[in-house]
């Protein structure tokens, strides 16, 4: 997949035919776009009312001087528009954020813009983004003068509120250029889907309790051991200390060196979502939060082999971009409405389930019972 | 550092918000509106705060709160003590608020305030003069204020901009160092075009602009002066007219559109009936009977009296001269910008003001005659036959008993002053019978014999009335001394006489071809009523008898000189803005628009004639052809046909090969976005090739993209609606 450049425009010269853009410029002179308004800002709306006030007594007196004052204000009126609208032509935008999104935890949201136009700069511009589940929207503005064929990035720290589809929006584009006399606005231009995840919460988990403990040479489990296993194609997140030089080098593409865990105690998650289960839904959000903090952190100690929610595909956790996977699982999960999928399933003497506990609180469980709680 | 900081671009908006305070002041400082030493001081501490504006950010923000209070005070007493005069007090009082925003450190909204005030000075002096200096004040508020709202535009988009000192360690020089480091002249230029594209919409938009009726219009506020030029009041003094001479100021202008108009134009202001030992003056019932009339246009077509000639004068009239208005002695009509009330001094066809102009009075006459003939008044048949009246002309008090047209005859009383009389119509060679023609060419002669022309004349002392001692005396004199005399001379000799008050001839200017009639242009000459033509004008002193003739006339004679010089471009500069916009009116826009019409029949009949020669051409060469049987001359043409439609057909393929990519490449992008919104394709799997080309398309680079992106995303389309 070649880069991705979502640039989006104002649209005003959507055509191929230079005639048809002049057409349509002077049609949405009358008619504007879908989205794009021109209203009077408190100063244009004096203007204006001036402005009345200037005619009415130039036309009730016939004093060419109060004319050439009308004539002025009027032009002042119309060049403003058009300078507006030159402000937004030939500037396009994009919105670009970071992969990974947590409930309380600030992530970065970029959105660059880019003046095509040939000869004149762009100014003062507004941008309002904002999140379709979050409460009101956030103004970035372009600090200074962008000119011709130049790009700025300007920054955003979205906080998620919580887990879930997420619409991360900019709602549109404000200006004021040049005069402060009219307010341009451009609404509903831009809009990308990111999974939050779950927020990472406190908890309690006596991991050294249970578990299976692995002996070296009985089990010939990957780890961080320095018996080879095999190699396999480096993957994002695999540590460089792994490369295998010589084979990169023979093969001309990364290879990761795959060795055998000597000692080691891993756990497997295994998260229903069942509504039977999770009849409080605030419940099911802590436990969302605790499988996903907990896989982090066993992921962390090299002590997770597998996560799986069921009803999805169970994720075999081997390179950071498995876990993830697990994240994006638990950021979109929802209580189903089905059975309890758990049963039936062939218990595993390492995996971990979570089950509510008294007052809104999770429990996690293992064969040998209870041995983590959020 | 790549731009300017936030506070010194705060620096620049507050400056430009006092340059266009400046300006608005500058332009204030003109009208007469009794706040001369405000607008002074306004200007002094706007200026000192410009030089050094830590100053003014040094004032303790407790005199800004405590300020408003006071100003209050001074505006509602000024406005009390007005007397119910609403214009000067509401001007003082925005100077007052002007120079209250001009002096602080101020936040953009309160910039705005400042602009609004000072747009509202802008406005009213530019009303109130009429002056060719608003232009020059518009010319250089626009781009100011221009400026100005940008900044605060500019401001308002970074909130922390306002807050903190601005001109803490300020220097002049180092604001400048820095805007000239970060200069750019794109944007620089661009302004100037923005101004200059705002100035021609503004033309464009005063040109167009639908005018009415100012018959239907609202009376508008005048200034008015306070006082005129001496000599042309009810009461004309000896040497009053003289004074005025030695003043080159400009007293009004003539526009002329008149087919040959006269080199030394009479303009006629005051009529002077009654003498007494001292001077003339308006006797009172020419005073007291008159018409008052408040219109803009005023018709003066009575019986036989009409004037066929309907050539346009338009006389621009300086402020503070005279309450009476210059014309000729016939005309068919006066119109004004505004409505005006009129005094009609129907007795002795004079027409005045009702108050004295403070600013420029713009008059258009239609009709106007120079042939010196004033028609006879309505009250003037007595006068036919009258012998003249002896009266004690030492002092006005004669006019108790005496009254018009009576006082058109009276002569100076007494044994001396008789005598004195006696013996000048003796030497002028009058006799009985003789026609009135002949008695004020005779009296001419006599007046003139043997006197020239003296500013400063010296009379002896005696008994005799003054005039009459000048008479006896034979030193030289001046006109307000030949016309006084000629009068009394006259009277006696039996022919009515008065004396008139106005301007002659005046400057031609050769930049925009109109007179400029200066104050030395003030004259006095004289009136007599000839049973058969009326009131003939006869001007008694030297140099100023003889007939000019036309302004062609006399310039090839060279008997009127063009005045070429600076002074007379920069005075035609007035001219132009009276014409081009203080007298704009719907007539012009008719003209304007006749205009365009034959410029556009112009175009279109030379396309025709173009295309009918072209026409005629090609059958010259058919018939050519079929004559004589060569094809060459038909193969010519046929080139040239061919070359200018290829040349034609060129342009257009590369105007269209040029076409900008940016704008298909939206177009098309936008095209699969939709594509993608509307079948969910995101969900779907990477790996279906439908997807991936609309995806490609949509977010790719263009080098990523299919051959024919359009008819893919078509197919696509296709694709994804047939059922699986």
């Amino acid at each position: 997949m070649a880069e991705k450049l979502d640039w989006a425009d104002p649209g005003y010269f959507s055509g191929e035919s230079r005639i048809g853009n002049s057409v349509r410029v002077l049609v949405q002179l009358i008619r504007p776009p879908r989205g794009h308004r021109t209203l009077p800002t408190k100063t244009g709306s004096m203007l204006i009312l001036v402005t009345i006030g200037v005619g009415t007594a130039a036309f009730n007196s016939g004093q060419n001087i109060l004319y050439l004052a009308l004539s002025m204000f009027l032009s002042t009126i119309l060049v403003s528009g058009l300078l507006s609208w030159l402000n937004f032509k030939g500037c396009r935008w994009k919105l670009d954020c970071g992969r990974h999104f947590r409930v309380g935890e600030p992530s970065p949201v970029y959105l660059e813009i880019e003046n095509t136009k040939r000869y004149l700069p762009t100014y003062a511009l507004t941008f309002l983004t904002g999140t379709k589940n979050g409460d009101g929207t956030h103004e970035l503005s372009l600090p200074e003068r962008l000119d011709p064929g130049r790009r700025k990035r300007m920054d955003w720290e979205f906080v998620p509120v919580r887990r879930g589809r997420e619409s991360i929006q900019l709602k549109g584009m404000v200006s004021c250029y040049p005069f402060g006399f009219l307010r341009k606005s451009i609404s509903d231009s831009y809009t990308r889907e990111v999974t939050v995840w779950p927020a990472r919460i406190p908890y309690q988990f006596s991991g050294n309790k249970a578990g299976r403990r692995w002996q070296y040479g009985k089990h010939r489990r990957k780890g961080d051991g320095v018996e080879l296993i095999s190699l396999r194609d480096y993957r994002s997140g695999d540590s460089l200390r792994r490369i295998h030089w010589k084979a990169t080098a023979r093969l001309g593409k990364l290879q990761t060196r795959e060795t055998e865990q000597e000692h080691h105690q891993a756990f497997s998650i295994l998260v229903d979502p069942s509504r039977n289960l999770w009849t409080n839904q605030e419940q099911f959000e802590r436990m969302c939060s605790f499988a996903g903090t907990l896989a982090e952190d066993l992921y962390q100690h090299d002590q997770l082999q597998s996560a799986h929610v069921l009803g999805l595909k169970r994720v075999a956790v081997g390179a950071i971009e498995d876990l993830y996977t697990f994240l994006d699982q638990l950021g979109s999960l929802d209580r189903n409405g089905g059975e309890d999928a758990a049963t039936g399933m062939e218990p595993s003497p390492v995996t971990v389930r979570f089950i509510p506990g008294p007052d809104g609180t999770v429990l996690a469980r293992m064969e040998e019972g209870i041995l983590g709680q959020a | 550092m790549d731009r300017l900081e936030q506070r010194e671009l705060s620096a620049v908006r507050w400056l430009l918000g006092q340059a266009v305070l400046l300006v608005a002041l500058s332009g204030s400082y003109f009208l007469q509106l009794g706040a001369d030493l405000l607008i002074t001081v306004a200007i002094v501490m706007v200026l000192v705060a410009c030089l050094i504006p830590r100053m003014v950010e040094s004032i303790p923000g407790v005199l800004w709160r405590i300020l408003p209070g006071f100003l209050l005070i001074a505006i509602v007493t000024d406005f009390l003590l007005a007397g119910g005069d609403l214009l000067a007090p509401l001007f003082r009082m925005v100077i007052l608020l002007s120079l209250y925003r001009g002096m602080q450190i101020r936040t953009p909204r309160e910039d705005l305030q400042l602009l609004l005030l000072s747009l509202f000075l802008l406005i009213v002096t530019g009303v109130l003069s009429q002056e060719v200096t608003f232009a020059v004040q518009l010319l250089a508020f626009a781009p100011a204020a221009m400026g100005l709202l940008f900044a605060v535009n500019l401001a308002g988009q970074d909130h922390d901009s306002t807050k903190g000192p601005v001109f803490k360690g300020f220097r002049w020089a180092q604001l400048l160092y820095r805007i000239r480091q970060r200069f750019d002249y794109r944007t620089f230029y661009s302004g100037i075009l923005l101004f200059l594209a705002m100035t021609g919409m503004s033309l464009l938009f005063f040109i167009l602009m639908p005018r009415f009726d100012i018959g239907a219009a609202l009376p508008f506020p005048r200034l008015k002066a306070s006082t005129s030029l001496s000599g042309f009041t009810d009461r004309v003094e000896y040497g009053d007219v003289v004074s005025i001479l030695e003043d080159d100021g400009i007293a009004m202008r003539v526009d002329v559109e008149a087919p040959d108009p006269p080199a030394r134009p009479y303009w006629r202001m005051l009529v002077l009936d009654a003498y007494y030992d001292g001077g003339f003056l308006v006797s009172p019932r020419v005073a007291r009977e008159h018409r008052e009339v408040d219109h803009y246009r005023f018709e003066f077509t009575h019986r036989d009296h009409g004037v066929s000639d309907q050539s346009v004068w338009t006389i621009y009239f300086e402020g503070s001269v005279s309450s009476y208005l210059p014309a000729s002695e016939r005309f068919n009509e006066l119109r004004f910008n505004n409505r005006t009330t009129l005094h009609l001094h129907d007795l002795t066809r004079v027409h005045q003001a009702d108050e004295v102009n403070a600013t420029t009075l713009s008059l258009r006459y239609t009709g106007m005659q120079f042939d010196g003939v004033v028609p006879f008044g309505i009250d003037d048949d007595p006068l036919l036959g009258m012998p003249p009246v002896y009266v004690d002309t030492s002092g006005p008090g004669y006019l108790k008993d005496v009254a018009y047209p009576v006082t058109q005859v009276a002569v100076p009383g007494g044994v001396v002053n008789q005598r004195i009389i006696g013996n000048a119509l003796d030497q002028a060679g009058l006799r009985d019978g003789m026609p009135v023609g002949e008695i004020t060419e005779r009296l001419v002669d006599f007046l003139q014999a043997g006197r020239g022309y003296s500013l400063q004349s010296r009379i002896p002392d005696g008994e005799a009335d003054h005039l009459l001692r000048w008479i006896e005396s034979g030193r030289p004199g001046h006109c307000e001394l030949y016309a006084g005399a000629f009068v009394l001379l006259s009277r006696s000799a039996g022919v009515p006489a008065r004396m008139v008050t106005g301007f002659v001839g005046g400057d031609w200017n050769g930049f925009e071809n109109y007179y400029m009639v200066r104050h030395r242009n003030a004259h006095a000459w004289c009136e007599v009523l000839d049973p058969q033509r009326g009131w003939v004008r006869v001007d008694p002193t030297p140099g100023y008898g003889l007939d000019q003739g036309s302004i062609d006339d006399a310039l090839a004679g060279g008997r009127l000189s063009i005045d070429r010089t600076f002074g007379a471009y920069l005075d035609s500069l007035r001219i132009l803005w009276f014409r081009r916009v203080i007298q704009f009116d719907q007539s012009d826009q008719e003209e304007m628009a006749e205009l365009a019409k034959s410029a556009g029949l112009k175009g279109f009949s030379w396309f025709k004639d173009m295309l009918g020669r072209l026409k005629k051409r090609w059958e010259k060469d058919v018939e050519f052809v079929s004559t004589t049987g060569n094809w060459m001359e038909v193969v010519k043409d046929g080139a040239l046909v061919i070359v200018f439609c290829a040349g034609i057909l060129t342009t257009g393929f590369f105007l269209i090969r040029n076409r900008r990519v940016a704008h298909f490449e939206s177009r098309v992008r936008k095209q699969a976005g939709r594509l993608l919104r509307e079948r969910d394709l995101r969900g779907l799997s990477p790996g279906v090739p439908e997807v991936e080309v609309v995806e490609r398309i949509r977010y790719g680079p263009v080098s990523a993209w299919p051959d024919d992106p359009i008819r893919r995303i078509r197919e696509s389309r296709k694709a994804v609606n047939q059922p699986l």
